[in-house]
């Protein structure tokens, strides 16, 4: 089963995850400039200031589905009159923010200076901030990512690398600080050489049985999202590949008895990752890849990590916007899991469509057809929400899983 | 109205026809060129069931998605010679590659034309080169396609045309304000449109009842004992609700509905250029919650758009599925209340208008509400 705390590396999470929220708020409280971001908005162009941080609400939003209070957080929205049919992630924050964080397991975020949110996800969180933009009065700064169906064209580059260059005059502005570009160079590079670890990581899903599973994987995300450029992060990243290249070798697998290899297609759902990872290790499966987590320092249409060669820093991150799986289209989601069901040898496909993330489900069906028609791969639909436990239905959920499972033996039983 | 049959006629004619994804597609450049754009909304009292687009898309797809989709994939799927989109919203951006392989027949190609809109803050570095090269790219692209040429002169004259069916939509909105217009006729007139040539839709509105080129309109009869009500959305509501609101004792004396007043408010006077041009028509647009940078007009122009009317309380018929206009109907309908203004707010989904009992209810009650 996955992992979670009981290993070194969990151990070493949960100090990484606490750091940084304490160090967040005690630096908002000497005065830091706070920033609150969008999950891709580079963070590393903030180490280019002394003293200027971030909270990133979506990590936060799911650390509470993660400890089961999204649905709390969830009704506090909606009682001021934020619709059901929002992301979940949208609802918990907004749900948090409306009693000044009352509930959050880290104390909330600090009240920012400045918004930033992107288009590349989705063009939603733009809406999202500007929720907070009306009612709080902060000034919000959109970065635009063009949405792309091939790979990345130099002028879309271009232009966000100006956009780039335009949030730093504005943090400048605001601030009073000036931005190191050198320190975001070396921000750039730790990230760099902390994903490359993150690879090797995943790379041990490969493994039969698989070294992981995405539950581990989902779970150690968070340094990705609250520690990127910075020593801290590489020093996690290759804590947890070590160990887990330690547990490989001496035959320590987390599902050792595992007969089916799946791959999970949506964003993880927090608040099952336990009783799913129990539940399908108990059947022997195993989700031993996901799109969610594979994306992670790539490009679009490809999960191999992309280096970073030492250049332009904000080339580099302008470069990589489109990686995660929502600011690029079905061609290039396809390519990249078609690869990826390869070279995991992959049995089956676990489509998790997300009532709360339409950018992410809305082209599943063509997909799942794709990888079937071409690909020939066995796969399910699910229905999830990623932070809103009332959305979902354990046993619907396990009746589908069940049927692929089914499908897979009766694959293997006709050869 | 008939789409099809619209649509058909433009054929019989030679016509070339682009099937334009909502929102906001740069018409008049597109007409400019020879072709025939169609706009694929309303397309609710057209598409009943959603059979051919429901393997493509999840149930919780909006019904603008669903309706074109479905559209694109039956009726209209061999009379359509190009698709245009814009990354009008999340979920129509991902629409074309649902669709191509679908459309894909033998002898048959469909072009598909993008065009990047940036939905930055305006004054930001780069936005305003960046999206006059995607109007050039579109030019090119379309020029290729269908070996049409670009001419700034017939541009002009196209901006001229649809800048002419603007004025009409509104001294016909102002009509239908001062009560010698059913907003039902306006609506449908305007929703035509969407699939009718420029031309013919200015004739088609200059044909409205109680409308005469040259006739001035007056105030709202004093005699006249319906309340004045302000509608917002996506879409028009159905035909079934428009006449429970009117059944109700309310009148529809403003809009705020992306397919009309949103659509046609601003539109800039003529430039040759295409790139300059469309860079102002996007920077002054009617604020519109997908137009993410107008997001701090929007607020602001709503209320003096409900201030200029002589609404006494607002309808949101929100659709469902649609979270640009989710994510901001608590922030208006406070600002709304600190002016005292009744709000009422309606969710429509893609089957809205066939089970009315609710709403009924729901819209008297906030009729009697007005009244007291
Ligand atoms: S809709 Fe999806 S991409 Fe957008 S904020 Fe929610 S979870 Fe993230
Ligand atoms: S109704 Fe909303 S979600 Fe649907 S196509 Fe229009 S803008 Fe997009």
């Amino acid at each position: 089963m996955a992992s979670f705390q009981k290993t070194e590396a969990g151990r070493h999470l949960s100090m990484v995850v606490r750091d940084a929220y304490t160090r967040l708020h005690a630096r908002a409280a000497e005065g830091a400039f706070v920033v609150w971001i969008a999950i891709n908005v580079p963070a590393e162009i903030f180490a280019g200031f002394d003293n200027v941080v971030y909270g990133v609400p979506e990590s936060h939003a799911a650390v509470n589905a993660a400890k089961g209070i999204g649905a709390l957080q969830c009704e506090k929205a909606e009682r001021i009159g934020y619709s059901m049919d929002l992301c979940s992630y949208a609802r918990i924050d907004i749900g948090c923010v409306s009693d000044n964080f009352k509930d959050s397991p880290t104390f909330g975020l600090p009240k920012p200076h400045l918004l930033v949110s992107n288009t590349n996800n989705c063009s939603l969180l733009a809406k999202w901030f500007d929720v907070h933009h009306r009612e709080m009065g902060i000034p919000h700064f959109i970065i635009d990512v063009p949405f792309c169906y091939a790979p990345q064209k130099t002028g879309d580059r271009d232009y966000i690398v100006a956009q780039f260059h335009e949030l730093i005059r504005v943090i400048e502005t605001m601030s009073g600080q000036r931005c190191d570009m050198e320190k975001v160079r070396q921000a750039v590079s730790l990230t760099d050489e902390g994903i490359g670890w993150w690879k090797r990581f995943l790379g041990f899903a490969e493994h039969r049985p698989s070294g992981i599973t995405a539950f581990d994987s989902f779970v150690q995300m968070a340094p990705f999202l609250i520690a990127r450029g910075t020593k801290q992060f590489v020093a996690h990243y290759r804590l947890l590949a070590e160990e887990t290249a330690r547990r490989v070798a001496s035959g320590d697998f987390p599902v050792p008895g595992e007969q089916y290899r799946l791959f999970w297609d949506n964003i993880a759902p927090w608040h099952q990752l336990r009783d799913m990872s129990e539940t399908l290790e108990e059947k022997g499966a195993n989700i031993v890849g996901a799109t969610y987590t594979s994306c992670i320092g790539g490009i679009e249409g490809s999960f191999d990590h992309f280096p970073y060669g030492g250049g332009d820093p904000l080339a580099h991150l302008a470069r990589t916007q489109n990686a995660y799986v929502c600011p690029h289209g079905m061609a290039l989601r396809t390519a990249a899991m078609a690869d990826a069901v390869k070279r995991l040898n992959i049995d089956g496909i676990v489509f998790a469509g997300n009532r709360s993330c339409k950018p992410y489900s809305i082209t599943q069906f063509g997909q799942q057809q794709k990888m079937a028609g071409v690909f020939g791969a066995s796969s399910v639909m699910i229905d999830v929400d990623h932070a809103d436990v009332r959305k979902y239905s354990r046993e619907n959920t396990f009746t589908r899983l069940d049927a692929l499972i089914e499908n897979i033996d009766m694959k293997r039983r006709c050869g | 109205m008939d789409p099809v049959g619209q649509i058909r006629m433009h054929k019989d004619q030679g016509r070339t026809i682009i099937a334009c994804f909502p929102l906001y597609p740069p018409l008049a450049l597109l007409h400019s060129m020879g072709l025939v754009p169609i706009v694929l909304w309303g397309l609710k009292g057209h598409v009943s069931r959603t059979e051919a687009a429901d393997p493509h898309l999840p149930a919780y797809t909006c019904s603008v998605a669903r309706h074109l989709a479905e559209f694109l994939l039956t009726d209209a799927r061999e009379l359509i010679d190009g698709i245009f989109m814009y990354n009008a919203c999340d979920t129509l951006r991902n629409m074309p590659e649902i669709l191509a392989d679908e459309m894909r027949s033998p002898g048959r190609n469909v072009g598909f034309f993008r065009m990047h809109l940036p939905m930055t803050n305006r004054d930001k570095a780069g936005a305003a080169e960046y999206f006059e090269n995607e109007i050039k790219a579109l030019v090119r692209d379309l020029s290729r396609h269908f070996g049409v040429r670009f001419s700034p002169e017939r541009f002009q004259a196209s901006v001229s045309l649809y800048q002419r069916m603007q004025r009409l939509a509104i001294d016909a909105m102002d009509r239908v304000a001062a009560g010698i217009l059913a907003f039902s006729d306006f609506e449908r007139v305007m929703q035509a449109g969407a699939f009718l040539s420029v031309e013919d839709h200015i004739q088609a509105i200059a044909a409205l009842p109680a409308f005469g080129e040259g006739r001035r309109v007056r105030r709202p009869p004093s005699e006249d004992s319906s309340i004045g009500v302000m509608i917002s959305g996506i879409l028009p509501p159905p035909a079934s609700m428009i006449a429970a609101v009117e059944s109700a004792g309310l009148r529809i004396v403003a809009d705020d509905v992306a397919s009309l007043y949103r659509s046609y408010a601003v539109m800039p006077d003529p430039r040759p250029d295409p790139g300059e041009y469309y860079r102002i028509f996007y920077d002054d647009h009617y604020p519109c919650p997908t137009l993410l940078y107008t997001g701090d007009r929007r607020i602001s122009a709503f209320l003096s758009r409900f201030a200029q009317s002589s609404a006494r309380g607002v309808i949101f018929f929100g659709e469902k599925f649609c979270e640009y206009e989710y994510f901001e109907f608590p922030f208006l309908k406070k600002k709304l209340a600190e002016k005292g203004i009744p709000v009422l707010e309606i969710d429509v989904s893609i089957d809205g208008g066939r089970h009315m009992a609710a709403h009924d209810s729901r819209i008297a009650a906030f009729a009697e509400m007005l009244r007291q």
